[in-house]
């Protein structure tokens, strides 16, 4: 890892960046398009559903990106990394769990 | 649940385009203020100013972290070393946010002002130590281009079991209380783990991402996040945020500091006097 660093771009973060990115934008749209719906016909119906699901894409953008860390880290054989980004993983399905068993209660 | 209308997201909206603009010229996030505004003046329950602020968060990170992803200064393995430690203080803070009463939770937001104050009292200048560019970063730290001093920075990471203790703090703070945390863990990943303040903001700020949707999926999950009202937030932050972003360095505009850092006393003191009710 010596010598010119700054120019060379790694595969793992370019894909962060394109996950991040795509994320970003979808879940964006689909508020802000969502937001307008709801202010001018009230909830419900297609704003409903435009709203969940760009929350959906929100939450699940830094899932992805660890999704898609995991699987750089599988391929340069990084074992370490790949366990330390698959229990970040396990804590974030161990919320959605949480949020069901809370649910209930 | 707070009824949604145009005024109130109008308002939200603008809030947030103010909290990220804020956030974004300070180096926080809009949490900080964007909590108190919810819960104290617009009066909604606690956790469901929390959970809007939360998915705010969620939004800044991956947006200021996708412009930032291949220049170097986000120090990805150590963030996603730090973030098994958030996440899991995360989670935990989710849980126990849907156990505790709102005064509680009132009077906790209330000590982690003054904290956010008085850390921002204390940084108002502040140097970095800089090892030799051509020293060898390890396996944890960091190397990248500077364009003000126009070298290539190198760093080396010190005390880690420290940096995980304050990022399981922080992620556990994070969803408890609905901000992202970054101002607890930079402060200590700059003084005493050896990273450069530019390089632990950024870091930081592409972990809280993670973070906060550990706790965000609770809230949502438990009915507490009104999309609309998030949307509006969001939208505002966002825009809030890159104004604030081309304003460029006023981070270093102290008057600004010690304003906020006034505005964050005021309430610390507003959410002590609901809290004790």
């Amino acid at each position: 890892m010596t010598g010119d660093r700054e120019s060379q771009v790694t595969p793992l973060e370019r894909w962060v960046g394109v996950v991040l990115r795509a994320g970003v934008m979808a879940s964006s749209t689909c508020l802000a398009v969502g937001l307008l719906l709801v202010l001018i016909n009230g909830e419900g119906g297609a704003a409903g559903l435009l709203l969940h699901t760009g929350i959906v894409v929100l939450l699940a953008t830094p899932v992805a990106r660890v999704v898609v860390s995991t699987a750089q880290y599988v391929i340069a054989r990084d074992w370490a990394f790949t366990a330390l980004t698959m229990i970040v993983l396990v804590e974030l399905m161990a919320s959605v769990v949480a949020a069901f068993v809370l649910n209930r209660g | 649940m707070p009824l949604v209308t145009p005024s109130l997201a109008l308002i939200i909206f603008a809030v947030g385009a103010a909290a990220g603009s804020l956030g974004a010229l300070l180096g926080l996030g809009g949490g900080v203020f964007l909590v108190p505004f919810l819960n104290l003046v617009l009066g909604f329950p606690f956790s469901v100013a929390a959970a809007i602020s939360l998915t705010t968060v969620i939004a800044t990170s991956s947006s200021v972290s996708a412009g930032r992803a291949g220049k170097q200064l986000i120090n990805m393995k150590l963030g996603m070393l730090l973030e098994v430690a958030t996440a899991a203080g995360s989670l935990l803070g989710g849980v126990t946010a849907q156990l505790v009463a709102q005064s509680v939770l009132q009077k906790l937001f209330g000590i982690v002002a003054v904290i956010v104050a008085l850390i921002m009292l204390s940084r108002l200048r502040r140097r970095n130590v800089i090892l030799d560019p051509a020293a060898d970063p390890g396996l944890l730290g960091g190397r990248y281009y500077e364009a003000e001093s126009r070298g290539v920075v190198t760093y080396r990471v010190k005390r880690l079991p420290l940096a995980i203790a304050a990022s399981f703090v922080a992620g556990n703070v994070s969803s408890l209380l609905g901000i992202g945390g970054g101002i607890i863990k930079v402060p200590v990943l700059n003084a005493w783990c050896g990273i450069p303040l530019r390089a632990a903001a950024a870091t930081s700020a592409f972990m809280i991402g993670v973070t906060a949707t550990a706790g965000a999926i609770i809230y949502y999950g438990h009915g507490q996040l009104e999309p609309a009202l998030a949307a509006a937030a969001v939208l505002g932050v966002q825009l809030g945020s890159w104004g604030g972003l081309r304003f460029g360095a006023a981070a270093s505009a102290k008057w600004l500091k010690i304003l906020m850092a006034a505005l964050l006393f005021i309430v610390a003191a507003m959410m002590f006097s609901r809290g004790g009710r």
